[in-house]
C-alpha cells in the first residue's frame, strides 16, 4: 500500500502542522498587504510567497539547509473499500480485470488505460467537478496470478494513489472481488480534511464501478435509460425507429 | 409516437414523445398491440409510489410485435408476436441463474438509489418509478425492451393477444402466489379478486387445492371469481371475514392465505380503514396493511401466508407476534415471470387456463387516459382493461 511521504522527488516535509498553519496565515496577510499597500511591496510579496510555499508544500528550504530532517508525515492516506460477487469463475474474472485496457468499459470516470509494458500503465480520467482530465502513471507492484493485483502510482503523479484487488472463490463458480483504493490528498492536512469530506462520494463511485464490472462481465452491457423517450423536454439525441 | 405520461398525482396525459430506439446490443423495439392497466398503475396514479418524475411513460403489462432488434439479440426477429415479462432481468447474474428473476442484480440502472432503502437492489420494471429503474413503460405505441432474449416470449399459435397480454404480469404473479404456498389438498383463501387474485384462484386449483375461497367487496369481481375461476366467495363488506373463514373451515382456518391486494388495502373495520388511510396520506407509512393483519389472524396455525400484492416500503401495526406464535410461514416476492411464462403459455394453449376474461374494457390510447381515471372511480364493471394503441401509419 501507499507509504506516507514516499512520493519520490517531492521535497521532504520538515515544517510542523501548527507552523504550517501560521505560515499560511502570515504569508496570505503579507501578500494581501503587498498587493494593497504602498511600502516595501516587493519585499512583502517575496516573504509572503515564501511563507505560503512552506505552508502548502510543508518544506522549508532554510530548514533543509541547516539540516533539519523529514518530519513524520501528518497526512494520512484515505482508504476506500468495496466488494461485489460476480457470477463468473475466478480465472475469467481475473483475466478480464488484468487486461487493464478493459477497465474503462465499466469504470465510468476512466477515459482510457494504456498498458505500456507488463508492469507499467498510463491512466486518463475525467472526474465530475474537475475542469480538466487527470492522468497518471501506475505500476503493478504485486501480482498473484488469479487472486491478487496491487498497484501504486508512480512518483510525481497528480493523483497519488495505490490499491489492490483481491479475487476469491465464492460458491459455485462465482468470484468475490474485494477492492481497496488508497490515495493521498494534495495540499497537506488541509487538503486531507477537504478530501475526507468527499470520501462518501468516492466510495459510491467505487461501488458503482464494481457493480458495473459485474454487469459488464455477466451480460456484456450496462443497463441504461439514457436516450429513451419521455414526456419531458428532450436532452439527448432521439433514436429513430425503422417503420415496421 | 403517442404515450400516456404520468404528470403528477392523478394526472395522466396523452403526450407526443420521441420514438424509442435500440440503446444496448441486447435490446429490441416492440410495437405494442395490447397494454393492460394493472393495479400497480393505480398505485402510481394515486401517487403512492415514490421517485416518479413528471413525463414518465407508465404501463408494464403488454404484448406486441418485434419491429427492430439489437445486434446481440439471438432468439427474436422482426415480426415475432411476443408477450414481455413486466420484470426486467438480465438472465446471467446469480439470481437470474437461480430462477429468481425479480431479484436480478444487473437490470436496475438506479440500483444504487434502491440500495439505500432496501439494502440491496432488485430487478427493474417497465414504467414503475425511478427506484425500479426508470424504464419507459408500455402505454405507448412502441417500447424498447432490454435483455430481449430473456424478457420476450413468443406467443404460441392458438393463443390470442387477449390471452397473451396477461401472461406479462397478472398470470405469473397469481401463479407464483400459489406455486410458492399451495400443496395438494390445501384450503386456500385469496384476498383481492382483480387480475392477480383471479389467476391465483385458478393456479391454486392447478396446484391441487381442495377448496378456494375468494374475498373482495365488488360483486362483479366476486361473480367472476365464482363463475370463471370456481371459487367460493366472501364479500367483506357484508360478512365478517374471520368468522366466516373459521366457519367454512371447521374452525381450523385456511392452510394458505394469499394477499393479492397490497398497499392500497381497504378494511371493513371503519376505524382501521381511516387509521391506515390517514397515516398513509401523512406519509407516516407508505402502505396500508389491513389485508395482512386480517390474513395473519385468519390463517390456520402453521399455515402459509403468500404475499404478491405490491408494497413499497413501510407498514405500521404489523402483527408480528401473531405471525411468530402461530408458526406462520411468510412467502413473498415480485413475480419470477421468466421462470413461469413458458409453462403458463402452454397451460393456456392446452386450455387449462384462460385469462382473456380479465379484459373487460378496451380503450384506444386516447381513451386510455379516461380509462385509468374511470378505474379509480370504480363504477365500471371491470377487472382489467387494455389500451390498444393505433397501428403505426
Amino acid at each position: 500500500m501507499n507509504e506516507n511521504a514516499s512520493t519520490g522527488s517531492k521535497p521532504p516535509v520538515n515544517v510542523g502542522k501548527v507552523e504550517r498553519m501560521v505560515s499560511g496565515a502570515a504569508g496570505a496577510a503579507l501578500l494581501f498587504n503587498a498587493l494593497t499597500g504602498h511600502k516595501a511591496r516587493g519585499v512583502k510579496a517575496a516573504a509572503g510567497a515564501y511563507l505560503l510555499y512552506r505552508a502548502i508544500s510543508g518544506n522549508c528550504p532554510l530548514y533543509s539547509a541547516v539540516g533539519k530532517k523529514r518530519l513524520p508525515d501528518p497526512v494520512r492516506n484515505i482508504n476506500i473499500r468495496s466488494t461485489v460477487t460476480v457470477n463468473k469463475p475466478r480465472a475469467e474474472v481475473y483475466a478480464f480485470w488484468r487486461k487493464l485496457e478493459n477497465l474503462p468499459l465499466f469504470m465510468k470516470h476512466l477515459s482510457s488505460v494504456e498498458q505500456r509494458d507488463e508492469k507499467h500503465s498510463h491512466w486518463v480520467a475525467q472526474f465530475p467537478g474537475f475542469p480538466s482530465i487527470v492522468s497518471w502513471d501506475a505500476e503493478i507492484v504485486k501480482e498473484e496470478e488469479g487472486s491478487l493485483l496491487g498497484w501504486n502510482s508512480l512518483p510525481d503523479s497528480v493523483l497519488d494513489n495505490a490499491g489492490k484487488v483481491e479475487f476469491r472463490d465464492a460458491g459455485d463458480g462465482e468470484t468475490e472481488i474485494h477492492a481497496v483504493i488508497s490515495y493521498r490528498a494534495p495540499l497537506g492536512p488541509a487538503g486531507e480534511s477537504v478530501a475526507r469530506m468527499f470520501t462518501p462520494l468516492f466510495k459510491n463511485m467505487l461501488q458503482e464501478d464494481l457493480r458495473n464490472f459485474r454487469r459488464f462481465i455477466e451480460t456484456g452491457e450496462l443497463p441504461t435509460t439514457e436516450g429513451q423517450p419521455s414526456g419531458r423536454k428532450p436532452k439527448k439525441t432521439h433514436f429513430k425507429k425503422q417503420s415496421p | 409516437m403517442k404515450a400516456l405520461c404520468w404528470n403528477g398525482t392523478q394526472r395522466i396525459e396523452l403526450t407526443h414523445v420521441p420514438d424509442p430506439g435500440i440503446l444496448n446490443p441486447g435490446d429490441v423495439v416492440i410495437r405494442v398491440v395490447l397494454s393492460s392497466v394493472c393495479g400497480s398503475d393505480l398505485h402510481l396514479y394515486n401517487g403512492y409510489v415514490p421517485t416518479m418524475r413528471h413525463g414518465d411513460i407508465i404501463g408494464h403489462e403488454f404484448a406486441g410485435e418485434v419491429v427492430e432488434t439489437g445486434p446481440q439479440v439471438k432468439q427474436l426477429k422482426k415480426g415475432d408476436r411476443v408477450v414481455v415479462c413486466s420484470v426486467i432481468a438480465c438472465g446471467e447474474c446469480h439470481h437470474c441463474t437461480h430462477d429468481e428473476y425479480s431479484l436480478c442484480d444487473n437490470s436496475n440502472p438506479n440500483g444504487h438509489i434502491q440500495e439505500k432503502l432496501y439494502g440491496y437492489p432488485t430487478a427493474a420494471f417497465y414504467g414503475y418509478s425511478h427506484l425500479f429503474g426508470g424504464y419507459a413503460g408500455s402505454h405507448a405505441e412502441y417500447i424498447r425492451v432490454p435483455y430481449a432474449d430473456q424478457g420476450c416470449f413468443k406467443i404460441p399459435d392458438g393463443v390470442s393477444w387477449e390471452q397473451a397480454v396477461f401472461v406479462s404480469d397478472a398470470v405469473p404473479t397469481g401463479f407464483m402466489a400459489a406455486d410458492m404456498s399451495v400443496k395438494p389438498g390445501d384450503v386456500v383463501a385469496v384476498w383481492g379478486c382483480g387480475g392477480v387474485g383471479q389467476m391465483a384462484i385458478r393456479s391454486a386449483w392447478l396446484k391441487g387445492a381442495s377448496r378456494v375461497i375468494a374475498i373482495d367487496k365488488y360483486d362483479y369481481r366476486l361473480a367472476a371469481a365464482k363463475e370463471r375461476a370456481g371459487a367460493e366467495i366472501i364479500n367483506y363488506e357484508e360478512t365478517d371475514v374471520f368468522e366466516e373463514l373459521k366457519e367454512m373451515t371447521g374452525g381450523r382456518g385456511p392452510d394458505v392465505c394469499i394477499d393479492a391486494v397490497g398497499m392500497e388495502a381497504r378494511s371493513a373495520n371503519r376505524f382501521e380503514d381511516v387509521y391506515d388511510k390517514v397515516k398513509q396520506e401523512l406519509k407516516l407509512q407508505t402502505d396500508r396493511p389491513s389485508v395482512l393483519r386480517e390474513a395473519i389472524r385468519a390463517c390456520r396455525k402453521g399455515g402459509v401466508l403468500s404475499v404478491v400484492g405490491v408494497y413499497a416500503a413501510m407498514v405500521d401495526k404489523f402483527p408480528m407476534g401473531l405471525l411468530m406464535n402461530k408458526s406462520i410461514t411468510l412467502k413473498t416476492g415480485q413475480q419470477q415471470g421468466q421462470k413461469y411464462i413458458p409453462r403458463l403459455l402452454e397451460f393456456i394453449r392446452d386450455g387449462q387456463m384462460d385469462p382473456s376474461y380479465l379484459l373487460t374494457h378496451r380503450w384506444s390510447l386516447e381513451g386510455g387516459e379516461k380509462g385509468i381515471k374511470c378505474s379509480i372511480i370504480r363504477p365500471i364493471n371491470a377487472c382489467a382493461w387494455s389500451l390498444r394503441p393505433e397501428p403505426a401509419p
